[in-house]
């Protein structure tokens, strides 16, 4: 397996060799990315163009140039729109936070990336199973196990331990 | 279920794109564009080979090329071969290239591609 880049903005940063141009492109890309979100969303709805159209109550053009548009020209209205045609609910959430300046300054979330956020947080708890340790006796020379329970008939010789494993390790 | 992720690992992909980008940014710019829309598509849950758009053409053994369309005018003919593999949720880049090197190179290249990937899957 070779190097793995999780976004086209990251395989941009490794294989464009002009500075100015990869610059240039990044800063594209990142325009374009709530765009190419809506895009995503209606593919991944099963809808066309044409359908997104009708239920926009707009031609097929105006669709596509959403679908293609930079932030600043992308309204409030008109994600109402599409959002509305998707059976999904726009949220505006504002949020405080240090403004990193190599980081975009939002986030676009998607019903699919909560999804995805939940179930890995449901991964990562872990799952306890009770485990019951018995631990026997060994004799070498007559190679016999005994249960320490039975030896001593104490419970205190019997050592029992409770311990949880996360469900990822079992 | 994970994000789907690139691989551009295949030294055929790094010497035609180097040599590709001398010349053609703007085509660049369209297809990696048109690519990171087929990225939002197939991780929104689309299968990755039911993604259809005009700058998406499906190729034989599963290949797919996405080219330049939707962005400017006049631009050349470019086309990206990539190779969606499911179980590992991960798009191999494999080349790049123009009309005129289409049938002649690049497809026969990129089918040689999978099929050298196909095997090393058989084999473990």
């Amino acid at each position: 397996m070779g190097k793995r880049y999780k976004s086209v903005v990251d395989l941009v940063e490794d294989i464009i060799d002009d500075e100015e141009f990869k610059e240039e492109l990044k800063k594209d890309l990142l325009d374009k990315s709530l765009a190419h979100k809506l895009y995503g969303m209606r593919c991944a709805a099963g809808i066309t163009q044409a359908k997104m159209a009708e239920l926009m109550d707009c031609n097929q053009s105006r669709v596509s140039k959403l679908e293609n548009a930079g932030l600043n020209s992308i309204k409030v209205a008109d994600l109402l729109a599409y959002t509305k045609a998707l059976g999904l609910k726009l949220s505006i959430r504002f949020r405080e936070g240090e403004v990193a300046k190599e980081s975009p300054l939002f986030e676009i979330k998607t019903p699919r990336d909560e999804e995805k956020k939940e179930s890995k947080e449901n991964k990562q708890k872990p799952v306890l199973i009770p485990v019951h340790v018995v631990v026997y006796s060994y004799d070498k020379t007559t190679q016999n196990r005994t249960h320490l329970n039975k030896r001593a008939r104490q419970p205190s010789n019997t050592i029992e331990r409770n311990y949880a494993y996360s469900g990822e390790k079992i | 279920m994970s994000e789907w992720e690139f691989d551009r690992e295949s030294d055929l992909f790094k010497r035609r794109f180097k040599k590709y980008q001398k010349n053609h940014k703007s085509e660049i710019t369209a297809v990696l564009n048109n690519l990171d829309k087929y990225m939002e598509a197939i991780n929104a849950g689309t299968d990755p080979h039911k993604v259809q758009r005009g700058f998406i053409h499906p190729e034989p053994m599963g290949i797919i090329a996405i080219d330049q369309k939707g962005h400017a005018p006049n631009l050349r003919e470019t086309r990206l071969y990539i190779y969606p593999e499911a179980e590992t949720r991960t798009i191999y880049l494999i080349t790049i290239g123009d009309k005129d090197t289409q049938d002649r190179r690049d497809i026969p290249e990129a089918k040689q591609f999978v099929e050298e990937l196909l095997k090393e899957r058989e084999n473990g």
